[in-house]
């Protein structure tokens, strides 16, 4: 449990002291969510149909941005090649590192979702719903998003490569994280998408290391 | 079987055997494609309803069996790959991952232009189409993904993990016209009570089922020609690289 | 455990994992992926919810005698046989419009229950056979539910 807690800590401790990345996620969160309502006009109407969608977009998009940097730096550096090496199941190397590196990109996108939901004309008091569901769709990218990291580690062409392979596996997420925000907008009960959106993350939040670190063995043997 | 299949397995043997399978595949393909193509855009009747938009279907349905089928091959020969690491199963992946990505790619034009006439648009979201374009994306996925990397046995294992997870969508393409209302059809030809009596006509199954033979020997020709020229350019290379170092 | 033995097991928990979110996913997408919802998701006692102050597809089959055409605009009921919506449109209609014929249509519900319809697609069913064979089998009195209706 050591290897967890010690990966957790040192890639905080990491990212805390390069603050420009860190901002990016939440910047470019921002940034997405405020050009739609520029591009498409302000009009009420426009908004709430298109906004609870947007923002789920915004957040994938903003996920998938510093994903090839989260295994890049471990695997030139050998740390790979070590913990392959050593006994430590590499499964809690890899879970430690997707929890900090959800508490680095994705706790700041939370924190000003409530903001994009202004500028994206979602009532406030939906605020709470929708935290509830952006949290599991952040956590769900980013677990699946490790799982393709550790797929493309080591190729050149990074995030393109990396949207390629994750888009597909990006979509059911989204569908359901913009349905549980819109069905909330429109003032209907979204119990349905909110409870799967937890299941999933229930199954994704043990599986998906496992998988990662499996994918990561294998292709390092 | 499966032995026949390790055997085979070896490039050597596998070179013996291709070069007049190769033969015998292509010449079927040509003749059932001059055959099929003359049932289905001449020989056959009009619809009943489609009318002469039914002949785009002798072309579309048989593509969209091949890139399922191209798909469920890429996933058996990554799972050969990662558990008994046959190197051929490996080359197969790089080899056939366009193939697939091509017969979805014409799977999907040749339907946008039956629906046109058809359903009155050339394209919708729908359950059916949305997963057949998730399938042509994981193809580029796996074709990227096979090249991105410097160390080829690398780029075979990474594409070979993504066509084995990419697995689940085959299921949800097959079964999405029945799990959930779509525009798309429900199957006329593969499900079992259709093989007692097919939704299609007798007169418009012939040219379809010809077209499928036609689709299937091509698959197999390419996959041999395909196969084959990996092999030569790994051993290109490698040749070149004892001439540099050795 | 040899190498092979660990690959395997590596890999049936890689499979059995994503199989299973996959499922999960799969139930969850039930309600969320329907292209189209029919009349009785919308009105009567199972009514699903949705949102229906804004614009949704109607799929459905048009229901047989009632399709009114009076100059450009189009007006028909479209039934699950369960319940039945009436549809105005204005517009192409799709070559494979016809009665007892499925189609799914785009549009809003105004609140006297009519559906406004912007777009309008026809549903082709899975069935594939010659004019002559659609005579015959109107003639026979269509044995499996077809009733091709090109010949009436």
């Amino acid at each position: 449990m050591s290897l967890f807690a010690d990966t957790f800590r040192r890639d905080i401790r990491l990212g805390l002291r390069r603050k420009g990345q860190i901002l990016m996620a939440p910047v470019f969160f921002m940034m997405v969510s405020v050009l739609f309502p520029l591009a498409m006009g302000p009009d009420p109407v426009v908004l709430k149909l298109a906004g609870p969608g947007l923002l789920a977009v915004a957040a994938l998009l903003a996920a998938l941005l510093p994903l090839d940097t989260l295994f890049r730096d471990d695997d030139a550096d050998g740390t790979i090649d070590l913990l392959l090496l050593s006994p430590a199941p590499l499964s809690l190397y890899v879970a430690g590192k997707t929890a900090a590196y959800w508490v680095l990109t994705s706790l700041p996108l939370l924190a000003v979702a409530p903001l994009m939901m202004i500028v994206l004309d979602m009532p406030l008091r939906m605020a709470g719903i929708t935290l509830c569901a952006l949290f599991p769709v952040t956590f769900l990218l980013n677990l699946a998003g490790q799982t393709g990291a550790a797929l493309a580690l080591g190729t050149r062409t990074g995030s393109i490569l990396l949207a390629l392979l994750l888009i597909p596996f990006y979509i059911p997420i989204l569908i359901f994280g913009a349905s549980a925000i819109d069905l909330a907008r429109n003032g209907l009960d979204a119990g349905m998408p909110l409870f799967l959106l937890w299941a999933l993350l229930a199954v994704a939040l043990p599986a998906a290391p496992l998988a990662t670190a499996a994918i990561l063995k294998g292709l390092n043997e | 079987m499966s032995n026949a299949l390790f055997a085979l397995a070896n490039p050597a043997r596998f070179r013996k055997v291709g070069m007049p399978l190769l033969w015998v595949s292509s010449a079927a393909s040509a003749a059932l494609f001059a055959w099929g193509l003359w049932l289905a855009l001449l020989a056959s009747p009009a619809d009943y309803l489609q009318q002469e938009a039914v002949r785009i279907m002798y072309i579309h349905v048989p593509a969209a069996w091949m890139a399922l089928g191209t798909y469920s091959s890429l996933a058996f020969a990554a799972l050969s790959f990662l558990i008994w690491r046959h190197t051929l199963a490996g080359l197969y992946i790089r080899a056939m991952a366009p193939v697939g990505a091509a017969f979805t790619a014409i799977c999907l034009i040749t339907g946008s232009i039956w629906g046109q006439p058809t359903w009155g648009t050339w394209w919708v979201w729908d359950a059916r189409l949305t997963s057949v374009l998730v399938l042509f994306f994981l193809y580029a996925g796996i074709i990227a993904l096979a090249d991105a990397f410097e160390n080829r046995e690398r780029g075979l294992k990474a594409a070979a993990w993504l066509s084995l997870i990419g697995m689940v969508n085959l299921p949800v393409i097959k079964f999405s016209v029945d799990w959930w209302n779509t525009l798309h059809q429900p199957p006329s030809v593969s499900s079992f009570a259709r093989m007692v009596e097919p939704a299609v006509d007798k007169s418009m199954l012939t040219p379809l089922l010809a077209m499928a033979g036609a689709y299937l020997f091509l698959f197999i020709a390419l996959a041999v020609l395909r196969l084959e020229s990996e092999i030569m350019s790994r051993r290109i290379e490698s040749a070149r690289m004892r001439r540099n170092h050795g | 455990m040899t190498k092979k033995q660990q690959r395997i097991y590596a890999i049936i928990l890689v499979v059995t994992g994503i199989a299973v979110a996959a499922a999960l996913t799969l139930f969850a997408l039930r309600d969320n992926v329907t292209f189209f919802y029919t009349p009785s998701d919308i009105i009567g006692a199972n009514a699903k919810n949705i949102v229906k102050d804004r614009p949704f597809r109607l799929g459905g089959l048009v229901m047989y005698g009632t399709v009114e055409q009076d100059g450009k605009r189009l007006r028909f009921i479209v039934t699950d046989n369960m319940e039945d919506i009436a549809v105005e449109y204005e517009g192409v209609v799709p070559a494979l419009f016809r009665e007892g014929q499925g189609v799914v249509a785009a549009g809003t519900l105004d609140e006297s229950g009519l559906f406004r319809a912007t777009t309008l697609m026809a549903k082709h069913d899975e069935n594939y056979m010659p004019p002559e064979v659609a005579k015959a089998l109107k003639e026979k009195g269509a044995p499996h539910g077809r009733v091709p209706e090109e010949y009436p």
